[in-house]
């Protein structure tokens, strides 16, 4: 077991050095002399700085605004509604970003339903000449980021307050004067705070580099940084192979930067926290829950069209071609069996990695976007001939999944109460035993939590799946992506629609398991 | 003009190496060829064109005992990657992932300049006898460099534009009259961002319309020649840039996004490469019925897509045999097909077997697309030395 995430960490190295090296000019194949010119030339690149400014605004804005959200709704969360809430979370989080940026924008755009509905009332005949949803500012992006970090965020911090007295603390902290909010904020937060750091890099790393979402929202020129490297990637001239490493690298600095920004300004969410009230955080979640929900509506039409047009609030024709086009051989099968595959071996090995110890190894797949482990992943699985087969494709997708099921787990883990097991191991029990009878099944939901994450991650993978698979495994994703570039809204709305099923429908096994443990009994 | 006599010099050696390589001969590359699986590596992006590969697959399948697994790229250049990953890590002539690709442009170039390429294949193919060289000799020279049997045509593309006659009644047939009529009408065009291909062309287009000798985008660009050439474009850009969709601040990312704006009616006119695009998105409700297409006075770029076989391919035979299947008749006709693609035929229809030229003669044509004389005079691609400079160019002057 240990042998195998010691391999997963090993692809993670392996796919940054090769990163690294690449942006210092160094490519196995292609052989490119080790320089600095790769990071010269992407400081000239046209609108570079643009480029990082509005990474780092998008994510900033993303990051903020989810943070900010996931804090107030927990701080005022009655604990009766947890459950409620955990499962209406999961139902947010299992919608891929990419799913639900499809939906923003063309809800957002200047011929999208939002203008088309107000255009009797502005007495509008040509679309308004609004910039969204590719505005100059890249808010739009940002405020989609944040429609996705603040559901991962509050999970986190319900996972890490699961094995906290949430109840007694805050009553305590009410006893002495504070309303609701404000208790929680003085007793839970800076207990919840130290587990929410990884979670946090997670959530930081997604808020820079956000592909799936940049490439619908972001403007295009020029485009964040992120999508700068990905564009010298797919470049046919290798010189700007190195130009894509380097801008991947910032994009990871970037990243860094902003945990750092955040991990620093705790004192200040502290404060701002107590003065948050109630009505606030039941707005900002109920937004954040009524948007996400709004671009499914929205693409739920789509799918559901032939013809919708500008400024008709609905469509004016209906079809289920999209569905038909989305369906014809989709690849559900494959799918599914490589992510329920994928999903148990990242979460044994993230049980097995932190039985040994913590394993922060496990995080640096999340410091670098996908996109910047790939050369390198790709070099080592070709050299060892690999490439295609079962294995590169479970291994490299557990490149990604396995942080996340790790992230899931390391909070809950590292606070569980060890006093229960130090009494069965006066009663004779072996390390085994306890591990089995007593550490896992009071880590029910959080295991099955990560199965679920670690099993939607891997429906996700696009890139990866392409490369490890050498191009011959298909997966919803890669149909969807491959699909939805040919630009006909009502499939791409379809396969949308079906990459976000098969994830909800691990989030609702996972929470179904959840329910039934605390039917017997179990502390929330 | 160097490089305009190597162009005309491509033909008549192609032909040689024809005659020459007539003598391996196709049954026993048929026989390699049966059992074998073809991973053809195809942009995936386009539903039709998906459904063309398949109906491809399964009559090679049939006929030849060749099976074709189509690799769905979102980008051509992932999988040119993936071939020079491959060499770097000692898989340079057996055993790769990629037995056929399609191509075209500056990926062709680029595996031909890399060495990436089986061949010459091109003249074993039974079927490259009735590609129309003389008529198309985009058929054999990609953007000014000839190929040399390393990668054979399948499918032609002729740039239009399109635009919605319901808003827009005459069209503008001149780059000087498109932009008069941009002045009264600000930010109703649009063409993709400039790193797409299809926005690199709109720029190259205008490159070919307005430079004052055309004849020296044949050659690879210098300097001097640039200044001269481009100026004229440059002054129309400029001028047009403010009047496009959004100001010309952000862009469409490609062609489809492009369609979807004209479709939405957030535009009245845009650039397409296939002349039978708008009336099949007319069929399938993504552009209004009253869409139509136009060229300009002086003609518009065509060029060919290409397949070809990476130098590590795993089933050449097979990949051979698949290419030439594109390159039947039957194969080109249905490609022909509005219905099916719409794409024009690499051949030359008047040359074929009677009963073959009758599977042309009785295509249907929809309601935006022009005949074949009013589509007019196809213009030669510039060399690529060009697009990259344009692309360059264009980047610094609206990132920069």
């Amino acid at each position: 077991m240990n042998a195998g995430g010691l391999a997963v960490a090993a692809l993670v190295v392996v796919g940054l050095l090769g990163t690294v090296a690449a942006a210092f000019g160094i490519i196995p194949g292609l052989q490119v002399a080790p320089s600095l010119a790769a990071w010269t030339s992407l400081a000239a690149e046209p609108g570079i700085w643009q480029s990082i400014w509005l990474s780092s605004l998008s994510a900033a804005v993303g990051l903020g605004l989810g943070l900010g959200l996931a804090v107030a709704v927990a701080a005022w969360l009655p604990p009766a509604r947890a459950a409620l809430a955990i499962a209406s979370l999961t139902v947010l989080l299992a919608i891929p970003h990419g799913t639900v940026a499809l939906g923003l924008g063309q809800a957002a755009a200047p011929t999208g339903m939002v203008a088309s509905l107000l255009a009797p009332i502005a007495g509008w005949s040509t679309p308004p000449s609004w910039l969204l949803p590719q505005d100059p500012w890249a808010l739009t992006l940002g405020i989609a980021i944040a429609l996705k970090e603040a559901p991962f965020l509050l999970l986190a911090i319900l996972a890490a307050s699961s094995t906290l007295p949430v109840e007694r603390l805050v009553d305590q902290a009410q006893s002495l004067g504070r309303d609701r909010g404000g208790a929680w904020c003085a007793a839970v937060l800076p207990l919840v705070w130290p587990q929410l750091r990884w979670p946090l890099f997670a959530a930081a790393g997604y808020a820079v580099a956000a592909l799936d979402m940049a490439s619908v929202l972001a403007p295009t020129a020029p485009p964040p940084l992120a999508l700068v490297a990905v564009q010298a990637f797919l470049d046919p001239d290798p010189a700007r192979i190195a130009v894509g490493s380097a801008a991947a690298l910032g994009v990871g600095l970037l990243a860094l930067a902003l945990w750092v920004v955040v991990l620093v300004a705790a004192p200040l969410i502290a404060r701002v926290c107590h003065r948050v009230p109630a009505a606030l955080a039941i707005a900002g979640g109920g937004g954040v829950a009524v948007l996400t929900l709004l671009t499914l509506f929205v693409l739920v039409l789509w799918s559901l069209s032939w013809v919708w047009r500008f400024p008709n609030p609905l469509p004016s024709a209906w079809s289920v071609y999209g569905w038909q086009v989305a369906a014809r051989d989709a690849p559900i099968g494959t799918t599914l069996g490589v992510a329920a595959v994928v999903a148990v071996f990242a979460v044994v090995l993230a049980v097995a990695a932190l039985r040994r110890g913590r394993g922060y190894l496990m995080v640096i797949g999340l410091m670098v976007p996908e996109i910047a482990l790939l050369p390198g992943l790709h070099l080592t699985l070709v050299f060892a001939n690999l490439d295609g087969t079962a294995f590169a494709v479970v291994a490299s997708h557990l490149v990604f999944a396995l942080p996340y099921a790790w992230l899931v787990l390391v909070g809950p883990w590292m606070a569980l109460d060890p006093r229960p097991e130090r009494v069965a191991q006066s009663l004779g029990a072996g390390p085994w035993r306890r591990f089995w009878r007593i550490r896992l099944p009071r880590l029910a939901r959080p295991l099955a939590l990560a199965l679920a994450v670690a099993f939607a991650v891997s429906v996700g993978q696009y890139a990866t799946t392409l490369v490890a698979g050498a191009g011959s495994w298909r997966t919803l994703t890669t149909d969807a992506v491959a699909l939805a570039g040919g630009g006909d809204r009502r499939v791409t709305a379809a396969i949308g629609l079906l990459s976000a099923a098969l994830p909800l429908a691990a989030f609702a096994l996972a929470l179904s398991l959840t329910q039934r443990r605390r039917g017997q009994g179990r502390s929330a | 003009m160097l490089r305009r006599r190597d162009l005309l010099a491509a033909v008549p050696s192609l032909y040689a190496v024809s005659a020459a390589a007539q003598a391996t001969d196709w049954p026993s590359i048929m026989a390699r060829a049966r059992g074998q699986t073809v991973r053809f590596n195809a942009w995936g992006g386009d539903d039709r064109t998906n459904a063309f590969i398949a109906w491809a697959g399964q009559q090679v399948e049939r006929q030849f005992s060749v099976k074709v697994e189509h690799v769905r790229l979102r980008d051509t250049a992932d999988a040119v990657q993936r071939v020079i990953t491959e060499r770097g890590a000692g898989r340079g002539s057996e055993g790769g992932s990629v037995d056929l690709i399609w191509i075209n442009g500056p990926n062709l170039a680029h595996m031909r300049r890399e060495a990436l390429l089986y061949g010459p294949f091109v003249a074993d193919l039974p079927g490259f006898q009735y590609v129309d060289i003389a008529a198309k000799p985009a058929t054999v020279v990609d953007f000014a460099l000839p190929v040399q049997g390393y990668a054979a045509p399948w499918l032609m593309a002729q740039i239009v534009y399109v635009y919605d006659s319901a808003r827009l009644a005459t069209p503008p047939t001149t780059l000087p009259a498109m932009l008069e009529w941009a002045r009264s009408r600000p930010g109703r065009i649009a063409h993709p961002h400039g790193r797409n291909f299809l926005g690199a062309t709109f720029l190259k287009q205008a490159l070919v319309s307005l430079a004052p000798d055309p004849r020296v985008l044949q050659a690879p660009l210098d300097e001097v020649g640039y200044t001269a050439a481009a100026a004229p474009m440059w002054a129309w850009y400029r001028a047009l840039r403010p009047l496009l969709w959004r100001g010309g601040t952000t862009f469409p990312t490609d062609g489809p996004q492009t369609q979807a704006l004209l479709g939405d009616g957030a535009i009245d006119l845009t650039i397409s490469f296939n002349p039978a695009e708008a009336s099949g998105l007319i069929a399938t409700g993504r552009l209004p019925a009253s869409v139509r297409t136009f060229v300009l006075d002086g003609g518009t770029i065509g060029n060919a897509s290409f397949v070809a076989i990476p130098i590590n391919a795993s089933a050449k035979a097979g990949a051979m045999v698949l290419a030439d299947l594109l390159l039947s008749p039957v194969a080109q006709a249905r490609a022909a097909d509005e219905r099916v693609l719409g794409q024009g035929s690499v051949l030359a229809i008047n040359r074929l077997p009677l009963e073959d030229q009758v599977r042309f003669e009785q295509l249907p044509r929809g309601p935006a697309s022009l005949d074949v004389t009013a589509l007019g005079q196809t213009l030669s691609e510039p060399h690529p030395s060009w697009m990259t400079r344009l692309t360059a160019d264009w980047l610094a002057l609206v990132q920069g």
